[in-house]
């Protein structure tokens, strides 16, 4: 009997013993662990920080959220069981959890911990493997990228926790810092940032988009400015103006259009492209704004639609609002434009194209690409920070050339600060509208509630000023407590 | 020490004998005319019986048949007898085993192998790496053989299981031909993958049960706990269901011809508006949220047939059809005492009852297997098969055909009169998201094709006859293909302008090779033992290659190539593999043949994990104790067969998405630079992942009584089990701080599962003309989340229009409907007053429930509002025989389990245009119209479609599931075509189902596409009912 046993055993034991069988690594792609070892490998853990700001709720399609919000358009769509969440926050009737604010919250996140892990490993790159100038280079992406989001960040939400490791366990239970600090961080990154960067005529042809010395510039004096730092913002202001070539487009729509990565007043966008290696690339925001009519071949779902008192703002004889809104009998994409296409009577014009440009024959998937910052909007600041700042005759230098370009009547020198201050409000309103701008800007003047209560609109002071954190994630870390006033 | 075993057997043979030759002489005693005929004529016939696994049996009775002549075989099986005529027909019985009726013939020694009888307690059943006597049994397992498979004309194996074992939970989650089959063996264990384990002839796998022929199937064990199914390891922890398909059986050629035909319909329709009573809704809603009583409809009595605007489409007419269904099976069989063999063809086709879809598929066997000598036997077992299923847009989804075919407006023509398909009119208010479901379903072309080969060698060799030794190795084929095109056409005032093929393809090979010893022997006379031991080794390689071009020159199907369409191309690509390898071990002790015990181990290593989780070890014990064989039993009459059972065991369940959790890859993402906006690429991580990650466990205890009564004609089984899964995986939110949205995979969840299963069968005398068999089987689980990690709930994965409809919490079960509550309408001014919540609200609008009491109505008021989770299953059968005729019927339900209706959300609402639900004819219209349906409003500023207790509904069902009726031709109609057996039946499928539930199924269970939610309604395919004629004949 045991001699079977024993050749039973010999021969399950003949293959038995070999463990290396088990080992199975992951085929088709890269290990974090052996990745980032050469300037290009570094330069592609840079270009995934831009693939972050590309996202469907950073720079896509919601997008559109803010204007939604602010007494420049309403949320439009198939009504308000289409997209609620969305209607909540135009009535001022979300809640903490709304999606809304989660989505967005949780989509910056993204970019800021690609930027994090790239920022880490290009830093610990040692130098035969990458020369000294690529390195600076790539950080100052990197924290310009991170102070991008950042910003939009604490504009929207106040106070907030400051990660710069990426996924660090320390940072499951991190506490918010104030707001003052994260303008700090911001402050840091984009200094460091403007040191590293190039100016825009030293990228390469296939550079052009990257961020630049410029951006960062403007990103800074941006900072300055929602600090009301004034001061500071404008020697660097001024800077922007003039020392990188940017120019005012002619074509106000041709900032917005298919082509616009050339723009001369394009200081930064972020870039869209449909086709290639996929068609995620494509500019889907175009859909959600083209109007919700199946009469046209162009129709999309007809959101962010202009309210009449956006309408009304515009001077009689203002060339943008042509140019950033559809009205009744307006001619566009070979078809004249119907007010029932929407439940205001407009429609979005601004960026949107024309039917010849979609590529994949969806409104999802278009070429232009989103401005972030642009020279118009650097010029109202710099008008508006030298008003602050006394200089009121000034500012009309700034003013001035927008409303050139606008066909409207230029700004008397003369004007009193008071005057002036309005002028600059209207003007960004007019010229900023759709570019996530407006309800920043109410806000950073402190007529938020003032104009919003006026027209109507359930807001209410000293809350809705920012953003709530999501319930959901101070359910998750609870140190994210106490939420922002009233939420 | 061989001598001492042979003995041993000797002496159990012996007594074996001597029982049955007692018990057969006393009984022939009884009919006191048995005598042996001599008329002069006889011609004398000499056989042997042997059971299925060779083993002689002594003492079976041979009796000729009409005459009271007979014998019984001795202690090697043989018998000696004396037949009149070649026409005589030998009956052979023996306990436990089917009595089998031989035509004598010219032949003069037979050989006679009997077949256990399946429900009998000598029955031999199938478990993991073996079989055991159902007495024997420590373990919970069910059985199902291939006479209870019959009673079905379903195509695959999972349907024709429903209902048939206790705690086996199967449900169509949809009833799309050759898909979406949920089952779930002892509850919901994991967030993970909850599929049992298939075991194919020895062949383990988790994919493509479809593409096994049921008719090809011989019997179905199902390893419920945990001492039958730790031999699986890591695999058993959702249970393992082994298929075991038919052979040729020595000294019988056959062939078996089986085939049906017939019809299946929808069961039933939902009813929607007509054109009229659309339009009068529409302009009401607008007219109740203040605006213009709209001018683009004009006037309601201008729409239905014979009026100005006639077309009135009914959409679910134009969708669903009386749809053909056929199975056509050929079976060839036979053996020899040294070999036998099968092969079988199988052709089935069934159309869907949705236009547009369904599933074909052609199969072929070839089982066989020859002993070369005493000692060694080869053998294989080979299916090859080809499925087809052609499948209609995304069912369970808002873009659904059937959602479509609901929501779809009733004044739009299938094809209006340019021959296009009808479409959306009209401006922005009254454009929806659906389209043409007709269109949707016929042109939208999805067809898959699946490719198998499955099948497995063995070499066995038996020294001595109680050790063997097997060697088996299995090969897993598993190719699909894919294609899908989407054409462009015109459709009311849109167009799809580009066309686009996809083609996707996928191989997914797997080899197995398993050795293992069993070597059984007996220490004195009382002392059973029965060892098993072996290593396998498995390795499994899937890849896919997918490509997709745009712009075809036209929409017809021979262009649908990717060399013919001239726009954009788009691929991709990719890998992915695993090994297993496994030690395992088994002893079954069995002590003077009433204590029995078992214990199982396995030890499994995985590549799944990393290197210092590679490895686990699962152990499990069990005891039985037949106490009708005590001393103490002798009396009591009415038991013939009492056994307690108890079993405690560890299981595991390394399916988990990935084969490589513990990696921490970087994901390709792209971005456009330059003045070209040519992509690059950029790498980044997109997952945490976690190098600790391993198997979720499963702790299962099991404690199980089987009764046998009055006779054996009453069998009782019940069980009661505890299953606790820890360890589960799951990714818990993240802060969205950590730059990921979920962490990594962890084992950290716990979930207990606890229930009862019962089973009862009465079975007739089988003396009489008229028997029958009656039964049923009971399961209730109750199924209790214990841990999540760190945090208290999980909310679902999907998101329906802007929410989530469950959540999953600690303390419930799984996926509970989440919401507010409602509580009526408000019919005046003073009800908003006094409730004071909801300001914006207007009379007619939906009360909800302030549920926190803050004075507010906000998120913080939603509240769980139902539960999927069945309160129990049961079903029920009868089967009976009467001379030539033959009846099944057998009817399955649930009861207790809630189903979120998701279609309310969008066939109530009228800020969107859709078709609505005709109940909304009902509305509230003013003071007590309506307490249930609020009024029409175009703006709802009350948010009357927000997720709440008015979209749960109540889901238990009971199904008339399948009733047969058959007759058999007589033996002498038979006897003079020349053939065996000829049997005609009329088999009716989901004949009626008895539910309140409005939808179109209440068959739900795991909704599609999601791992956390349970139970949610988007228009599921509904399973069909049918109508088949078949015959089966046997040469």
């Amino acid at each position: 009997m045991k001699k079977y046993i024993y050749i039973s055993l010999l021969a399950l034991g003949v293959y038995s013993c070999d463990d290396s069988f088990l080992e199975k690594e992951p085929l088709g792609s890269l290990s974090v662990g052996t990745f980032y070892t050469n300037e290009e490998e570094a330069t592609q853990a840079v270009n995934s920080i831009y693939d972050g700001i590309q996202g469907y709720t950073v720079y896509g399609a919601m997008s559109i959220v803010e204007d939604v919000q602010s007494d420049d358009a309403d949320k439009g769509g198939g009504g308000p069981s289409d997209q609620p969440g969305m209607d909540q926050v135009q009535k001022f009737i979300a809640s903490a959890d709304n999606h809304i604010f989660v989505d967005k919250w949780k989509a910056y996140f993204v970019p800021v911990f690609r930027a994090n892990l790239a920022i880490q490993k290009i830093q610990e790159m040692p130098t035969e493997s990458i020369d000294a100038a690529a390195k600076e280079q790539l950080l100052s992406e990197a924290k310009f990228l991170r102070a991008l989001c950042y910003f939009d960040l604490v504009v929207r939400y106040g106070d907030m926790p400051i990660v710069t490791e990426p996924n660090s366990p320390e940072d499951y239970d991190i506490s918010r810092s104030p707001a003052s600090e994260v303008w700090a961080f911001i402050e840091g990154d984009l200094m460091s940032a403007i040191e590293g960067l190039k100016k825009p005529n030293e990228l390469s042809d296939g550079d052009l988009g990257r961020a630049t010395e410029g951006a960062a510039k403007a990103l800074l004096a941006k900072a300055y400015v929602f600090q009301k730092k004034w001061k500071e913002a404008e020697p660097l202001l001024s800077s922007v103006i003039n020392d990188y070539g940017y120019g005012l487009s002619d074509d106000f729509a041709a900032i917005f259009g298919i082509g616009n990565e050339t723009n001369q007043e394009v200081i930064f966008q972020v870039n869209f492209q449909t086709g290639g290696s996929s068609d995620r690339e494509g500019y889907n925001r175009n859909g959600w704004m083209a109007p919700r009519t199946s009469d046209i071949d162009w129709g999309g779902i007809g959101f962010m639609l202009p309210t009449q008192d956006l309408v009304d703002e515009f001077e009689p004889g203002d060339i943008r609002l042509a140019a950033s809104i559809l009205r009744d009998g307006d001619i566009f994409s070979g078809d004249v434009y119907k007010e029932e296409w929407s439940t205001t009577g407009y429609n979005c014009k601004k960026g949107l194209v024309s039917f010849e440009d979609y590529t994949a024959g969806t409104p999802y998937f278009v070429d232009n690409n989103y401005v972030v910052i642009r020279l118009g909007d650097i010029m109202l600041l710099q008008a508006e920070v030298l008003n602050e700042l006394d200089r009121t005759s000034e500012a009309v230098d700034y003013i001035n050339p927008i409303r050139t370009r606008a066909q409207v009547p230029l700004i008397n020198a003369t004007i009193s600060k008071e005057q002036m201050r309005e002028a600059i409000y209207h003007e960004r309103r007019v010229e900023l509208c759709f570019e996530q701008k407006r309800y920043f800007d109410l806000v950073r003047w402190g007529k938020a509630a003032e104009v919003m209560t006026s027209k109507g609109y359930n807001f209410v002071a000293g809350k809705h000023e920012l953003w709530p954190v999501p319930q959901s994630e101070i359910d998750i870390n609870p140190n994210l407590a106490p939420n922002n006033p009233n939420w | 020490m061989m001598k001492q075993f042979k003995s041993a057997i000797t002496k159990t043979k012996l007594i074996g004998f001597l029982v049955c030759y007692v018990a057969f002489v006393s009984s022939a005693s009884a009919n006191n005319d048995l005598a042996l005929s001599s008329d002069g004529k006889e011609k004398e016939i000499t056989g042997n019986v042997i059971d299925d696994q060779g083993i002689p049996l002594p003492g079976a009775a041979v009796v000729i048949k009409g005459t009271t002549t007979g014998t019984t075989t001795d202690f090697d099986g043989n018998f000696k007898i004396e037949v009149p005529s070649e026409s005589s027909v030998l009956v052979i019985s023996y306990l436990g085993y089917k009595t089998m009726e031989i035509t004598v013939g010219a032949q003069s020694n037979l050989k006679i192998v009997m077949e256990p009888e399946a429900n009998s307690l000598e029955g031999v059943m199938v478990v993991g790496y073996g079989k055991q006597k159902v007495k024997d049994l420590t373990g919970s397992v069910g059985f199902v053989d291939e006479d209870v498979l019959k009673e079905s004309s379903v195509p695959t194996v999972s349907q024709a299981l429903q209902g048939k074992v206790a705690g086996v939970q199967i449900t169509a989650d949809s009833g799309e031909p050759g898909g979406g089959i949920a089952v779930r063996i002892r509850g919901t264990g994991t967030f993970g993958n909850n599929d049992p384990l298939y075991v194919i002839d020895g062949f383990p796998t988790k994919s493509g049960i479809s593409s096994v022929n049921p008719s090809d199937i011989a019997s179905i064990s199902i390893l419920k706990d945990a001492a039958a199914s730790a031999i699986y390891g890591a695999r058993a922890a959702n249970g393992v269901i082994i298929i075991t398909t038919k052979k040729g059986k020595a000294g019988v050629s056959k062939i078996n011809i089986e085939s049906y035909y017939g019809f299946q319909q929808a069961a039933n329709k939902i009813d929607v508006l007509d054109s009229h009573d659309y339009v009068m809704i529409t302009k009401e809603a607008y007219r109740n949220s203040g605006l213009p009583d709209d001018e683009f409809w004009g006037d309601a009595n201008d729409y239905g047939k014979g009026r100005r605007y006639p077309t009135d489409t009914d959409w679910q007419d134009e969708v669903f059809r009386n749809a053909a269904i056929q199975n056509h099976q050929f079976t060839f069989s036979g053996g020899s005492e040294k070999s036998d063999y099968l092969f079988s063809l199988g052709y089935y086709d069934l159309d869907g009852i949705v236009i547009g879809s369904g599933f074909e598929r052609i199969s072929a066997r070839i089982n066989g297997s020859t002993k070369f000598s005493d000692k060694f036997k080869v053998g294989t077992n080979l299916s090859l098969s080809t499925s087809t299923q052609d499948v209609v847009p995304d069912d369970h989804s808002w873009t659904s055909v059937l959602f479509g075919a609901l929501r779809e407006r009733p004044m739009v023509p299938v094809k209006d009169a340019d021959g296009n398909w009808g479409g959306n009119i009209g401006p922005a208010e009254y454009v929806g998201d659906g389209g043409n479901p007709v269109r949707l379903a016929l042109m939208n072309y999805d067809k898959r094709k699946t490719y198998r080969m499955l099948g497995n060698s063995y070499l066995e060799y038996t020294p001595v006859s109680n050790f063997t030794f097997k060697s088996s190795f299995g090969y897993d084929f598993l190719y699909s293909k894919g294609k899908n095109f989407d054409p462009t056409y015109i459709e009311g005032n849109t167009q799809a302008i580009q066309n686009q093929l996809f083609e996707t393809s996928s191989l997914n090979t797997t080899w197995v090779w398993e050795n293992t010893v069993n070597y059984t022997f007996d220490l004195g006379e009382d002392h059973h033992f029965d060892v098993l031991a072996g290593i396998t080794k498995q390795e499994d390689k899937y890849e896919t290659l997918n490509a997709s071009r745009k712009d075809y020159p036209n929409n017809q199907e021979y262009i649908w190539y990717l060399d013919a369409g001239t726009g954009t191309r788009d691929n991709s690509g990719g890998t992915s593999e695993y090994a297993l390898m496994s030690y395992l071990g088994r002893i079954n002790y069995n002590y003077k043949n009433r204590y029995l015990f078992q214990a199982n181990v396995r030890r499994d290593g995985s590549s799944r994990f990393g290197e210092s989780n590679r490895f686990g070890t699962f152990p499990s014990v069990s005891g039985g104790w037949i106490v009708s064989e005590e001393n103490f039993f002798e009396n009591v009459k009415a038991f013939n067969y009492v056994k307690l059972r108890a079993s405690y065991g560890k299981l595991g369940n390394q399916d988990i998405y990935s084969n490589y959790p513990w990696a921490n890859n970087l994901n390709l993402v792209y971005y456009p630079f330059g003045t070209s906006q040519s992509t690059v690429a950029g790498y980044a991580p997109n997952a945490a992942s976690n190098p600790d990650v391993t198997w979720e466990t499963t702790i299962q205890s099991n404690f199980g009584v089987d009764l046998k009564m009055f006779n054996s004609s009453v069998s009782f089984t019940a069980d009661y089990f505890i299953k606790d899964t820890e360890d589960m995986l799951l990714t818990l939110p993240a802060p969205a701080t950590s730059g990921y949205s979920t962490t990594a995979y962890t084992n950290v969840g716990k979930i207990r599962n606890s229930g009862i299963e019962l089973a009862l069968d009465y079975q007739s005398p089988s003396d009489k003309a008229f028997t029958y068999n009656l039964g049923g089987n009971f399961t209730k689980i109750k199924n209790e989340v214990k841990d999540l990690g760190t945090v208290d709930y999980i909310w679902s994965d999907q998101d329906y229009l802007g929410e989530r409809w469950t959540r999953t919490e600690v303390g419930m079960p799984v996926s509970q409907f989440f919401g507010y509550v409602a509580d009526g309408l408000f019919q005046n001014e003073s009800d908003i007053t006094e409730h004071g919540v909801q300001p914006n609200a207007e009379p007619g609008d939906i009360r909800f429930e302030d549920v926190n009491g803050d004075g507010v109505l906000d998120d913080q008021d939603r509240t769980y509002i139902g539960d999927p989770n069945p309160d129990f299953t049961f079903s029920a059968y009868a089967q009976a025989n009467y001379k030539n005729f033959d009846f099944s019927l057998r009817l399955y339900g649930s009861y207790g389990n809630d189903i979120y209706n998701g279609m309310i959300r969008q066939l109530e609402t009228a800020s969107e245009p859709y078709n609505k639900w005709s109940y909304i004819l009902d509305r509230w219209t003013g003071e007590g119209t309506s307490n249930s349906v609020p009024r029409v409003t175009r703006d709802d500023v009350n948010q009357n479609t927000r997720s709440s207790s008015r979209m749960v509904e109540d889901g238990s069902f009971l199904r008339i599931k399948n009733v047969q009726l058959g007759y058999s031709m007589p033996k002498s109609v038979v006897e003079k075509l020349k053939i065996e057996r000829l049997r005609l039946y009329i088999s009716a499928e989901n004949l009626h189902t008895f539910t309140s539930y409005r939808g179109f199924d209440p068959e739900m269970y795991q909704t599609k596409g999601s791992r956390t939610d349970l139970g949610v309604d988007r228009a599921k395919y509904p399973v069909a009912s049918s109508l088949v004629l078949g015959v089966n004949l046997s040469l």
